[in-house]
């Protein structure tokens, strides 16, 4: 009988174990999240994510899911801006990462409007046409089944709703490709040795990034599970690009 | 040799090169998005600081207003539900979105309609450069509305500075505002008489009115002089049919 399989950075392991990889990975990192990416992109995540919320055109009073929103970035900027009409999903698979999330934003006085959802981007605990717009920053390429998490993500969105997703992929231009590699293999692992006492999970950040589909195939993905104006703008040459997509009204 | 390993050389180099990359970071839908979104925030403040608007606002039929900008090409939409106004504002260019339907629509240039809400509020349209279609009751409704909006600045101030110095900051801006827009009708006055006395670039307003008199007077000989001409071309025409 043959097994499916998957990819868990470069290696190949059967489809149902990659949840749990992933979750050790994070469980890992979790407590030094928010330092990490600080170091390894310079600061730069956040003019990422900046460019996401103002792309997002978040509204008063509307619903909003920040899958894989780990410790809370997009999340605070969203609960100030869809103010106590509104409310906030803040959903990750991991227990760890949610944790230090729910810390953080409890910690900055954001209580009112989230709500925490540990669960699954393949099967959303959510109701069907129930939420205005779901942003996914930096976790599509860790789910075992993309097509299936979009597709879950299509089902919960309100027709007219907005998916965004915020994802490392491929630089378009050569030289800037041989540098990032040199320094994602070479340097970023060291930097996770240093700082997190953890080099493997590093490691597998780097490959991840690698075996994620790239920009072109990320938006078909998209298209085929019905979303509808699927586009992508690349950020800091392609390293990073964000994917919006609309559910058809 | 040399050339052709220099040829290659440079070929290598301009690939290496970065080129604008067409589905880099679009500068203009971010900053349209970014506009947007400070925009909403202040018309939300505004609805927030004003409670006979936002009341006012829940009477009004729940509707989308679509102000379509011909210059620059950007479309506008205000939809009203549930007391509140949303913005949306999107480039005409841009890909099209489904067609929602509005109970009104305004189109005209950017200047255009500055001028008619800056302007004073009239019943009609006429020779404002801006047309307008749908429901005009609608739109007058939902105009007045938002002239009435009447935000307590000092109340706002208030919150963050204290009572005392909340309401000492919105007056002095007010004075200021007032001071600034007194300055500015002299200084505008001072202007024209600089270009029209001193420099003499600008013609005064009577020999304005002389001119324009001259030129109406020369429009009514056009006409008279058609007029006489059209008559003479049906005379002859009608000399020649009878001799035929």
């Amino acid at each position: 009988m043959s097994e499916e399989t998957t990819h868990f950075g470069f290696k190949t392991v059967r489809s149902e174990e990659k949840a749990a990889k992933v979750a050790d990975v994070f469980h890992s990192v979790a407590a030094k999240y928010d330092l990490m990416n600080d170091l390894m992109s310079a600061g730069i995540h956040r003019l990422w994510k900046r460019v996401t919320i103002e792309l997002a055109g978040v509204r008063r009073g509307q619903t909003i899911v920040d899958i894989a929103g780990g410790t809370g970035d997009l999340t605070a900027k969203f609960s100030r801006l869809v103010g106590s009409e509104g409310t906030v999903v803040l959903a990750d698979i991991n227990a760890s990462m949610l944790s230090v999330g729910r810390d953080k934003l409890t910690d900055s006085g954001l209580i009112d409007n989230i709500h925490y959802l540990q669960a699954d981007a393949q099967y959303l605990p959510l109701p069907d046409n129930s939420v205005d717009l779901i942003t996914i920053a930096f976790g599509l390429r860790n789910v075992t089944d993309k097509s299936l998490a979009l597709s879950s993500m299509q089902r919960v969105l309100k027709p007219g709703g907005k998916l965004l997703v915020l994802e490392f992929s491929k630089p378009t231009n050569p030289l800037l490709a041989k540098v990032y590699d040199g320094y994602s293999f070479s340097i970023l692992p060291k930097l996770g040795q240093l700082f997190a006492g953890d080099a493997d999970s590093y490691q597998y950040l780097a490959e991840s990034i690698r075996m994620h589909p790239d920009q072109q195939t990320l938006k078909e993905m998209m298209s085929d599970v019905g979303f509808e104006r699927c586009d992508y703008q690349n950020m800091t040459g392609g390293i990073v690009a964000l994917h919006s997509g609309v559910k058809p009204a | 040799m040399i050339t052709a390993t220099l040829g290659s050389l440079f070929e290598q180099i301009s690939q290496a090169l970065p080129k604008r990359d067409p589905n880099g970071l679009k500068l203009p839908q971010l900053a349209l998005a970014t506009a947007t979104n400070r925009l909403q925030a202040l018309l939300d403040l505004a609805l927030s600081e004003a409670p006979v608007t936002r009341h006012q606002l829940g009477q009004l039929d729940d509707g989308r207003l679509s102000v379509v900008v011909s210059e620059p090409a950007v479309q506008m939409q205000l939809t009203v539900s549930n007391h509140s106004i949303h913005l949306h504002i999107t480039q005409q260019h841009a890909e099209a979105t489904p067609a929602e339907p509005c109970r009104a629509q305004l189109s005209g240039s950017a200047s255009a309609l500055a001028a008619l809400i800056s302007g004073e509020r009239t019943h009609s349209f006429a020779g404002s450069g801006v047309s307008a279609s749908g429901d005009l009751v609608w739109l007058g409704q939902f105009n007045a509305l938002l002239a009435t909006i009447d935000i307590d600045w000092g109340g706002v101030l208030a919150r963050p500075f204290g009572d005392v110095a909340g309401r000492l900051l919105a007056q002095g801006a007010k004075t200021a505002v007032e001071h600034g827009h007194r300055t500015l009708e002299r200084g505008s006055a001072n202007a024209v008489e600089v270009l029209q006395q001193e420099w003499q670039w600008l013609p005064t307003r009577a020999s304005a009115e002389r001119l324009n008199s001259q030129l109406l007077e020369l429009r009514r000989g056009a006409d008279r002089l058609q007029a006489k001409i059209d008559y003479t071309l049906r005379q002859r025409q009608r000399d020649q049919s009878e001799q035929t």
